[in-house]
């Protein structure tokens, strides 16, 4: 074993000893697959009689990346799929900061062509001297992952108000890149995949449909929900009115793709569409670009509101997902679990923390950005020799950033 | 027994009524009429062709007969171990279903009736919206158009308000995926006669599904076999002439009914004046997705689209498609 790994288990191994894990529920009716140093899934089919062999399993093997069943089976350890007998699954919903764009990836992240050498900041999918697809070194900071937790912020808006499915929501930190969000009610255990189809079209508004939510076409009539509406026909009708209330010309007219003098002038009309629009009708927009220009305005609304969730591993009913407060080996951070009324002030990079500051430890660092931990940062480092206290050590040597010396 | 019951129990062949009648008749499988045998026959064969399955009876005894086949119609299915078959069957129960609710005098009340069978909790509203099911209730169902689907609903905090017209949509769908969930049917130590005709309705199911097959690949579609109505209409949209709105309509029905490919459809309408890609790309879609069945003679008729009254079709699909087999069978003598 390397001595990185070594170094690696012995903490994690304490962590476990240290901290009872209380998570999955129903743990005896899961798959668990366990994960080594750089590879997330190398062993499936894990089965334990409950949490008390669990927790003596982590103690003992102290895995860096350990995942359970999202369903619940029979005979979870049996072989194939179909034998493990499939009594239910919960629902989970994954929001990666890896898959938004933000500024502060300029800062962070990496790249490196390995074809012609070149290398620079940011994230980027084809290096930019020779176009082939560029190696990413990625890096996540309090801020990418604010952006991942206002998804999660949607997420349970939706759930909630629209879905009724307040109960059995459970949140928590993946550990590195984002977040989880379990859905463990009895509603949504029994539901079928075509159900979970629905949820996650419900969501995504993937075949969203504006005739049928109200937006309805007679002849060159665009019609606008009057009755009593919820859902995606509140969201959108409101959303299109407050475009208009606001009337910011230059902002109507680059979503249209119109020019901005007509658009200035149309909403000379504002009093004129709002009161159209409580009678249940879009006011022309003069011109052949009637249905073009309210159409682009509710795509615009939709995209701004819709979701972006990964459509496979939402609806896998056979996936595997890490067990919240346990370590991420990636990162050596706990996938923590967040209580809903904590998830505002969450702060990744301090509220999830394994371990101690002590003892401090000799690393030499190949390359890292600057980057937080508790109350304290570090970096940047170019091929640094330094002692780190042991928190910050572990979260290097774990990203592969770092050796021990 | 009375007739209505009888009726009810043949029109709903999933019903606590239709088990009823089962067990007053008790008939074991050895024992069946070849009547019955030959409807529950019928029966698969409409669901392989993807055929509803409708019918008006007013004789006890043919009633009688439906409501005893469907349970073997379950037993065919199963045995063919074909889970498309088992899909179709279904979805040909629950257009059947569909069929029946629209044909009542009180849709309302056998919808309530049904609706409680199936378990469904809902609530008449008598307000903007007809009715209102759970979500989890919702969900059991899988919708066949895309303005079934949840995200097309008005919903809140897990309630789902709906329509009549959405509601009996979603009856309809919950039927049908309630009947394909409980196939296939348990056929262990069914009699050995049931088990060879369910071979036999194999072989011709087979042969039926090459047929289809042939006809897919010899269908180019031929536009001097299109009733004058249809014909009319397509030439008029290929030379640039301004087409009312229904007309576009009911031509673009007509040529995704017979198989026109979405993309080729979206070209027929490019020369039209005001030509907007967008626009016509979504009223295609409209029409392909939501399968809006191509108008019937009566429609052309009212749309003052006819062209000759004495064409002597019911429908502008079964004129092309006697046309087709007629030529077809021409050619085939030719090349003999
Ligand atoms: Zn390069
Ligand atoms: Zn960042």
């Amino acid at each position: 074993m390397l001595k990185e790994q070594s170094f690696l288990y012995k903490n994690f191994s304490e962590y476990y000893k240290k901290n009872e894990i209380t998570e999955p529920p129903m743990p005896e009716r899961r798959e668990f697959g366990i994960g080594e140093y750089g590879k997330k899934i190398t062993q499936r089919h894990l089965s334990f009689s409950g949490s008390r062999e669990f927790n003596d399993f982590l103690q003992k093997t102290a895995p860096f990346y350990v995942s359970y069943s999202a369903a619940f089976y029979e005979k979870p350890a049996a072989r194939p799929m179909s034998a493990k007998q499939l009594l239910g699954a919960d629902i989970v919903y994954e929001f990666d900061a890896d898959d938004i764009k933000t500024e502060c990836k300029k800062d962070h992240d990496s790249w490196v062509c390995p074809k012609c050498g070149s290398s620079g900041k940011g994230s980027v999918a084809a290096c930019t001297e020779c176009g082939s697809p560029a190696k990413i070194e990625q890096w996540f900071c309090n801020s990418c992952l604010g952006e991942a937790k206002k998804q999660v912020f949607k997420l349970t808006e939706f759930l909630e108000n629209d879905l009724g499915f307040s109960d059995g929501i459970k949140i928590n930190f993946s550990g590195s890149a984002g977040y989880h969000i379990h859905l463990r009610s009895k509603k949504i255990h029994s539901l079928k995949q075509s159900a979970r189809i629905e949820l996650l079209d419900y969501l995504t508004a993937t075949k969203i449909d504006f005739h049928s939510l109200g937006f309805a076409e007679e002849g060159r009539l665009l019609h606008f929900p009057k009755k009593e509406n919820f859902a995606w026909a509140k969201r959108l009708a409101s959303g299109l009115k407050k475009m208009i209330e606001e009337s910011d010309s230059e902002k109507i007219a680059a979503i249209a793709g119109m020019q901005h003098s007509r658009v200035k002038a149309f909403l000379q009309n504002k009093k004129t569409i709002l009161g159209h629009m409580d009678k249940g009708i879009l006011f022309a927009y003069p011109g052949k670009k009637n249905r073009e220009f309210w159409f682009s305005l509710l795509e615009h609304v939709l995209s701004t509101q819709k979701l972006d969730i990964d459509r496979q591993t939402s609806i896998d009913l056979n996936k595997i997902i890490r067990v919240p407060d346990t370590i991420h080996g990636s990162t050596g951070l706990v996938a923590k679990t967040i209580p809903m009324d904590c998830l505002q002030g969450f702060k990744p990079f301090a509220d999830a923390l394994a371990f101690e500051k002590t003892p401090s430890i000799k690393v030499l660092i190949n390359s890292a950005p600057k980057f937080s931990l508790g109350s304290e940062s570090f970096g940047p480092f170019e091929n640094t020799q330094t002692e780190l206290p042991l928190h910050a050590a572990i979260y290097l040597v774990a990203k592969q950033a770092a050796r021990l010396v | 027994m009375i007739l209505p019951r009888l009726q009810f129990a043949q029109r709903y062949p999933f019903s606590e009524q239709a088990k009823l009648v089962l067990r007053e008749h008790n008939i074991s499988l050895d024992a069946l009429s070849e009547e019955v045998i030959s409807r529950a026959g019928a029966m698969v064969l409409s669901a392989a062709k993807n055929k509803p399955y409708f019918l008006v009876l007013n004789s006890k005894e043919f009633l009688l007969q439906e409501i005893l086949a469907y349970p073997l119609a379950k037993i065919f299915v199963s045995l063919q171990k074909d889970n498309l078959l088992c899909e179709r069957f279904a979805r040909m129960q629950g257009n059947s279903f569909q069929k029946y609710l629209d044909s009542e005098k009180n849709k309302q009340e056998t919808a309530t009736e049904i609706a409680k069978q199936l378990g469904v909790k809902f609530d008449f509203l008598g307000s903007q919206y007809f009715v209102s099911v759970s979500l989890p209730d919702f969900l059991g169902a899988k919708p066949g158009a895309d303005s079934q689907k949840l995200v097309n609903q008005q919903v809140s905090k897990g309630i789902v308000y709906l329509t009549e017209q959405r509601f009996y949509a979603f009856l309809a769908e919950l039927v049908s995926a309630r009947i394909f969930d409980s196939l296939p049917v348990n056929i262990e130590g069914i009699p050995k006669r049931i088990e060879d005709l369910g071979k036999q309705l194999n072989q011709q199911l087979r042969e039926r599904e090459k047929k289809a097959f042939e006809f897919a690949i010899s269908g180019k579609i031929n536009p001097s076999l299109f009733p004058e109505c249809m014909q009319s209409l397509y030439s008029d949209l290929l030379a640039g002439k301004n087409v009312p709105h229904l007309g576009r309509f009911y031509i673009a029905a007509f040529l995704n009914g017979i198989g026109m490919p979405k993309e080729q459809l979206i070209s027929v309408f490019r020369k039209t004046p005001n030509f907007d890609e967008r626009m016509t790309r979504y009223q295609i879609d409209r029409v392909v997705n939501q399968k809006l069945s191509a108008p019937g003679c009566e429609k052309v008729r009212e749309a003052q689209l006819c062209m000759n009254s004495e064409c002597r079709t019911k429908h502008p699909l079964s004129y092309y498609k006697r046309e087709l087999r007629t030529k077809t069978r021409q050619e085939a003598k030719k090349n003999a």
